[in-house]
């Protein structure tokens, strides 16, 4: 009962935004303030998903099979070429133009050229989700280490901790909220990417349902698919949250 | 002693050799019946392969009907005497009598050896009255003619079978409903070839796969972005069609004029500068350069529809696949529709079909084959177009309604003919508005399409198929003709 409690109450506020926001969906929609074409009705949405809840656990599955190796990928590039980077100062210099460079060239325009040279379709789908969420992670890690407070650092020297001790044990502990900080935003482009990447060399996901029904003008299934991709997210950031906050329980926050 | 036991052997492998059915039988005589046998009169190959075509002979394949179907001589026809050889002759004179019914032909029997299945059936044939002097039987049996004419059976790879068995192809978001027919109605079966799908819905995407070689044929990438890969240096091939005129209603807002193509002047267009058929019409409207005379919007149809509520534009051009959803805003009076992409420029050339160069060069009884069974798919689709509806649906996973709202429209036209008139207009259109990169101007677009492969395949069809609808092939014949010389 008190578990029940504390959720109402730290959740109460969003519930009342979502709730507002569905209803003023519900108004608008009803009322035939809005163009029926991209917003069906509710009851429109909730037909589409009578239709369709057998596909969407199906779909999930399938979008996570090209997510988490993609995540996993670009998580290591990231990391460990964000450590090199950060703690070289050199390297840094001589490389930032070159990441910046490729950092700001949009996923979704490469998505040709990929094609044209990736092995394999399904290659393809996971070097674009790759190269759309390793550059925030990879800026926060090599931000992260080059932030990170002296006084460790002169411990570390102290206790005459070396290699990979001093680097599993100070810097990668030291570099974690940051290098958490922009692994958020990395998960968040995932979803985005999905959409784009599913558009070819997969028949089902839950990018690819979106994608297909926009493309035949059915907007209660886009709404459903959207709404439905949008859960997940709030699940899989809530999931990552909760494992941030543990990682992070040496920090005063 | 040695010497008598040698000849005696001998003469009793002489004496074994004259039963047996698989021993070699005595050259063009006619043979010695034993006790009851009716004579048979022998014909050697070289002989009976002359009278293949011949319409005073037929060939009965008279072996167990397992193996006459396996493997046996072009045009025979298979008359089981299995039961006969094995003694029961009632069973053989019902099978000949059957098989002489109305027959005044010479006869070829053809069995394994030339021995025990062709005097059983030699038997039955006299028996019930055949004129035996019409009736030869094949000297060495199917087992020599295989041996020396391997090419002359119905096993032997034939001289226009296709290179392969399975076929990529893309097919976009939307499908094609001549392929899902061919699947569905078993033509691709009949031909041998096999479907693999290769997903992909944006057309560049689509034609990047043909380009790298992971997909072999793209059939929904429209005619525009085919042509501008070819322009920009792709070799590809056009060798067919899908969709002759897409089924794309041109909408305004209720009320708004509409005085054909002319209307579009100086209006902003959710309409995307490369539609050739828009361009092209204002262009035969006089109109030397259209894109300087309205404001063409790249927008998406979703977009389009968008911006045509908010009266950012006047006119906006939908896709085939959201008739349903446009039927609907028709309905509530928020559209109207105004005219059609197909009737501003009739067979403008929506959806072409393309492969790499090499592919068709290195293939062209796989194109052939492919097009034969998409031929048979469109007649049946003509035929049937209200039974049509439910198999793209399914394969789609849409409703019903949303794929009649396109496929029940007179607008709609799938069609296989490659037309290469309406392909040179739209590169000629394209390359006068700026579409084509510069390298269009050292390329003949002819050369970039095959019109032979669908001409023999429709000549084939028509000899294979017309008589199941004679109309739809000649139709097919005269469109050929108009669009393609």
């Amino acid at each position: 009962m008190n578990m029940i409690k504390a959720v109402v109450k730290k959740y109460w506020a969003a519930t009342m935004i979502f709730v507002g926001l569905g209803l003023w969906y519900y108004y608008a929609t009803e009322t035939g303030n809005a163009l029926s074409y991209l917003f069906p009705n509710v009851s429109s949405i909730w037909k589409a998903f009578q239709a369709d809840k057998g596909l969407l656990i199906p779909n999930m599955i399938s979008s996570f099979e090209i997510m988490i190796p993609s995540v996993i990928i670009a998580l290591a590039i990231a990391l460990s070429v964000g450590t090199v980077l950060g703690m070289n100062k050199k390297a840094r210099e001589a490389l930032h133009p070159v990441i910046y460079t490729f950092s700001v060239v949009p996923a979704i325009l490469l998505a040709p050229f990929v094609l044209m040279m990736a092995p394999t379709m399904r290659s393809a789908s996971i070097i674009l989700i790759v190269y759309s969420t390793v550059w925030a992670t990879l800026f926060a890690t090599i931000t992260g280490i080059q932030t990170i407070d002296k006084t460790y650092l002169d411990k570390a020297a102290t206790l005459e901790l070396k290699g990979l001790e001093k680097f599993f044990k100070v810097i990668l502990p030291a570099a974690s909220p940051t290098i958490l900080g922009g692994f958020v935003n990395a998960l968040r482009n995932t979803f985005i990417m999905l959409v784009y990447a599913e558009m070819y060399g997969a028949t089902s996901g839950m990018g690819y349902y979106v994608k297909l029904y926009s493309d035949f003008g059915l907007f209660n299934k886009v709404w459903m698919g959207f709404i439905f991709m949008v859960i997940i997210l709030v699940v899989v950031m809530t999931l990552f949250e909760k494992l941030k906050t543990r990682l992070l329980r040496w920090t005063i926050s | 002693m040695n010497k008598r036991i040698i000849s005696l052997l001998l003469v009793i492998v002489m004496a074994l050799s004259l039963v047996a059915c698989g021993a070699p039988a005595a050259p063009a005589a006619t043979e010695a019946p034993a006790a009851d046998n009716v004579p048979m009169q022998y014909i050697k190959h070289d002989e009976a392969k002359e009278l293949l075509e011949s319409d005073e002979y037929v060939f009965f394949d008279i072996r167990k009907a397992a193996d006459s179907s396996a493997n046996s001589i072009p045009g025979a026809q298979a008359w089981d005497m299995d039961a006969a050889k094995e003694g029961d002759a009632e069973a053989g004179k019902a099978t000949m009598t059957e098989a002489t019914k109305g027959l005044d032909k010479k006869i070829i029997l053809v069995c394994y050896s030339g021995k025990r299945y062709a005097q059983a059936a030699t038997n039955a044939l006299s028996a019930i009255g055949y004129d035996m002097s019409k009736v030869y039987t094949l000297e060495g049996g199917f087992t020599n003619w295989s041996e020396v004419l391997p090419e002359l059976t119905t096993a032997a790879p034939k001289a226009d079978a296709p290179e392969l068995s399975k076929v990529r192809l893309n097919w976009g978001g939307s499908g094609n409903i001549l392929v899902a027919l061919a699947l569905e109605k078993g033509y691709l079966a009949d031909e041998g070839i096999e479907i693999e799908f290769v997903p992909a819905t944006n057309n560049n995407d689509m034609l990047t796969l043909l380009q790298s070689g992971q997909v072999d044929i793209c059939t929904n990438a429209g005619t525009a972005d085919p042509l501008a890969f070819i322009a920009a240096g792709a070799d590809f091939t056009i060798f067919g069609g899908h969709m002759l005129q897409g089924c794309m209603p041109i909408i305004a807002k209720p009320g708004t004029e509409w005085n054909g193509v002319e209307s579009l002047v100086g209006e902003k267009l959710g309409i995307k500068p490369n539609y050739f058929a828009i361009t092209g019409a204002l262009m035969e409207a006089g109109y030397e350069d259209p894109l300087s005379v309205a404001d063409f919007q790249p927008l998406s149809y979703n977009d389009a529809v968008a911006a045509l509520m908010r009266d950012e534009i006047k006119y906006a051009l939908v896709g085939t696949s959201q008739n349903y959803p446009v039927q609907q805003l028709v309905e509530e009076g928020q559209v109207e529709i105004v005219s059609w992409h197909g009737d501003v420029m009739p067979y403008y050339s929506c959806c072409r079909m393309e492969a790499t160069t090499e592919f068709v060069k290195n293939n062209p009884n796989t194109v052939k084959a492919i097009l034969r069974a998409l031929l048979r798919a469109q007649c049946y689709f003509e035929a049937n177009k209200e039974e049509c509806p439910p198999i793209l649906a399914g394969i789609q996973g849409v409703d019903n309604a949303v794929v009649e709202a396109f496929m029940l429209n007179e607008h709609y036209m799938p069609t296989l003919d490659p037309l290469r008139n309406g392909i040179v207009r739209a590169w000629d259109i394209l390359d006068k508005t700026g579409f084509l990169d510069e390298n269009a101007k050292t390329i003949n677009i002819e050369d970039h399409i095959n019109t032979d492969l669908y001409e023999q395949a429709l000549a084939e069809c028509t000899e294979l198929y017309g008589a199941e609808d004679p109309d739809f092939y000649a139709r097919a014949l005269e469109f050929y003709n108009e669009w393609n010389k």
